[in-house]
């Protein structure tokens, strides 16, 4: 066996006393000002999505890939009965291409949006200092405006706003010059 | 061809030699002397008895006048009869006289003389009858006187001269015995010159000869004996090296015949050790037998224990299989929880409890992907034993049947082994038998050794007399050679010795 704790005689016993805590005491309710963040896998880099400005997560999603005046246009996927056009967050970030894995973050503002990435790593909430404002914020790409440290490790925080933002602009770019 | 002849063989030619010339020269002497003897002895029988004889015959004509006158002056008829005695021994010595005569002239003398004793007979009968007849004496004297003196005169004379003749044979005689006996005497001197000079010569020769030879042979006498000089000098090292040698040999075999012993008893041990061995090895083949049992029954227990973790590896895939449904079950129930989380966000105060029921739920679904992450090591864990127990137990299976096949081996070996330790048993104890002849022929060997070292120092006696005798030996042929050659001797002296 590789890892002889989980065999422990009283490893069970935690199990089961953890599980039955979990339902003892009363819920807690998050005290101060504290940031919902999904950790999730771009290129083999983590980094993190604010939960605020999405809408929901999904993995195993089928994308029908299509033109777009947006060079980081994916395709189209159907998200609950209404289709959802997918941006690549490889494309955003500079990443080589890949085939899509299938898991998504969809926008909250309208139009919805959703950001292809290559994993989904975990949900961090994270106090609001831990969110600190990055180099990058008035760079080539503004949605990195920001970095959070979780787990004592900081990874930067993709701002959705600004990424819609930023398609917009890119579409109406692309209508101009046509 | 003399050269090959022995010393005696030499020495008795020239003796014989020397002999025969002696016997020559006696038997020359013999004959010289005999003929001077002869022709003394013909000087004194034939023309001495002559002479003597011719004496003798004068004395009886004159005996024959001198009774004719004692007839004619007394006519005595025994003067008749004298003269008639005279007449016949002058007839009996004419005739031994003419027997002896050897020459013409004595014979024809006598021939003569018998003429003229016979007409002075016949006078002298004239006469004598004249006197019977009574004539007158003086006419008897005138013819004796006028007639019969001539005839005795004549044959006087004719005795004379027979006489005279002899007295020359008699001298020639005499003359001719003493050429006779010089030339007897210059022969045997000659002939003993001659002897004397061949034997001189035979001498030189056989000096020569017998120094020639005995030289040589005392040359290889020296030569021999300074060899064997050298020889029994080397023969006397030799013999004593030898009985060093037989020293360190007895030595060697006292050594041997122990180690011998030594060897027998070790064989002895092995023998015993050997039997022991054997049944030892009995016992192993026994117990490899029964081993082998074993072993088969393991390799069935392994085959079923291979079959028993076969069907753990696929229970095993088909937990991971349901865990993975769990995983995912726990995957979207995360999903669902932040999805929650996310709309009771958008709810605003009255979506504040619900977000909590949300996080409880987000925590459990944290929880079961924790635990479902742990299962999966888990199992993989449990995959890999089964692995790797499979894999072992194969391999464990296939040590099996190499074990059950060299489990096979080696019963084949022990009963080999155990042919090959009575084999040994067996040669432990040929080696102890033959060890022991071994130790008994090395004991008649140390004695047969003991003879010869006792031999070795006989030898080395023998050798120290023969070098004695060999030295002695060169001294004498020294010796010998200084008595034969003493320049050779002298100038050639023994540098060996």
């Amino acid at each position: 066996m590789s890892d002889g704790d989980f065999f422990h005689e009283g490893r069970v016993a935690e199990l089961r006393k953890a599980f039955d805590q979990t339902f003892v005491f009363p819920p807690r309710e998050q005290e101060g000002v504290y940031a919902d963040l999904l950790a999730v896998d771009v290129g083999g880099d983590p980094y993190a999505v604010p939960l605020l400005g999405l809408s929901g997560l999904y993995s195993g999603c089928r994308i029908a890939l299509v033109p777009g005046p947006v060079p980081e246009l994916i395709g189209v996927a159907g998200i609950r009965g209404s289709a959802v056009p997918v941006y690549g967050l490889r494309q955003f970030l500079g990443y080589p291409d890949a085939a899509p894995s299938g898991w998504l973050v969809v926008s909250k503002e309208s139009p919805r949006a959703g950001f292809s990435f290559d994993g989904f790593r975990a949900y961090a909430r994270v106090a609001a200092a831990d969110v600190v404002p990055s180099s990058e914020g008035g760079g080539a790409r503004p949605y990195l405006c920001s970095a959070a440290r979780i787990d004592g490790v900081a990874i930067p925080v993709l701002d959705v706003p600004i990424l819609l933002d930023e398609i917009a602009r890119k579409a109406r770019a692309a209508s101009n010059s046509k | 061809m003399t050269q090959d002849w022995t010393f005696g063989r030499k020495l008795g030619a020239g003796f014989a030699i020397i002999v025969a010339l002696s016997v020559t020269i006696g038997i020359v002497a013999v004959y010289a002397l005999r003929g001077v003897v002869e022709s003394k002895d013909r000087v004194i029988d034939v023309n001495g008895k002559l002479l003597i004889d011719a004496e003798a015959l004068q004395a009886t004509v004159e005996k024959k006048v001198t009774t004719a006158r004692g007839y004619l002056l007394t006519r005595e008829e025994e003067f008749l009869k004298r003269m008639q005695k005279a007449r016949e021994d002058f007839g009996s010595i004419l005739d031994r006289i003419r027997g002896n005569v050897y020459t013409e002239e004595g014979q024809r003398l006598l021939e003569a003389l018998e003429r003229f004793e016979k007409d002075h007979q016949e006078t002298i009968d004239r006469v004598i009858a004249m006197r019977r007849a009574d004539e007158s004496m003086d006419k008897i004297v005138r013819f004796f006187e006028e007639e019969l003196m001539p005839r005795r005169d004549k044959v006087s004379e004719d005795i004379k001269a027979f006489v005279s003749l002899q007295e020359e044979h008699l001298k020639d005689a005499k003359e001719a015995s003493t050429a006779a006996a010089s030339a007897a005497s210059t022969l045997v001197g000659a002939i003993a010159a001659g002897i004397i000079l061949f034997a001189v010569v035979i001498a030189v020769f056989l000096t020569r000869a017998l120094s020639r030879q005995i030289g040589a042979s005392v040359g290889q006498i020296q030569s021999s004996s300074t060899e064997l000089q050298s020889a029994a000098n080397q023969q006397a090292s030799g013999a004593k090296e030898q009985a060093t040698a037989m020293r360190e040999i007895t030595t060697t075999i006292s050594e041997l015949l122990a180690t011998s012993r030594q060897i027998a008893e070790s064989a002895q041990r092995v023998a015993h050790i050997a039997t022991d061995t054997a049944r030892a090895a009995q016992n192993g083949e026994a117990t490899v037998g029964s081993t082998h049992e074993s072993i088969d029954t393991i390799r069935r227990q392994v085959d079923l224990i291979v079959n028993h973790m076969l069907n753990l590896g696929k229970k095993s895939q088909q937990i991971g299989g349901v865990l993975d449904i769990v995983a995912e079950l726990a995957e979207q129930t995360n999903i669902l929880a932040i999805n929650a989380t996310i709309e009771a966000a958008g709810a605003g105060e009255t979506g504040k409890r619900f977000a909590v029921v949300a996080d409880e739920i987000r925590k459990l679904a944290d929880r079961v992907a924790g635990s479902t992450k742990e299962i999966r090591g888990l199992i993989e864990d449990v995959r890999a034993a089964v692995n790797t127990t499979v894999m072992a137990t194969e391999s464990g299976a296939k040590a099996v049947d190499a074990g059950a096949k060299q489990f096979g081996e080696v019963t084949s070996n022990f009963k080999h082994i155990s042919g090959l330790v009575t084999t040994t048993t067996e040669a432990a104890r040929e080696i102890e038998l033959s060890t022991k002849q071994q130790a008994t022929a090395v004991e008649q060997v140390n004695v047969a050794i003991s003879n010869v070292a006792q031999a070795t120092k006989e030898t080395e006696a023998s050798s120290s007399q023969t070098l004695q005798t060999a030295t002695q030996l060169t001294g004498l042929s020294r010796d010998l050679q200084r008595l034969i050659e003493p320049e050779r001797a002298n100038s050639h002296p023994m540098g060996h010795a």
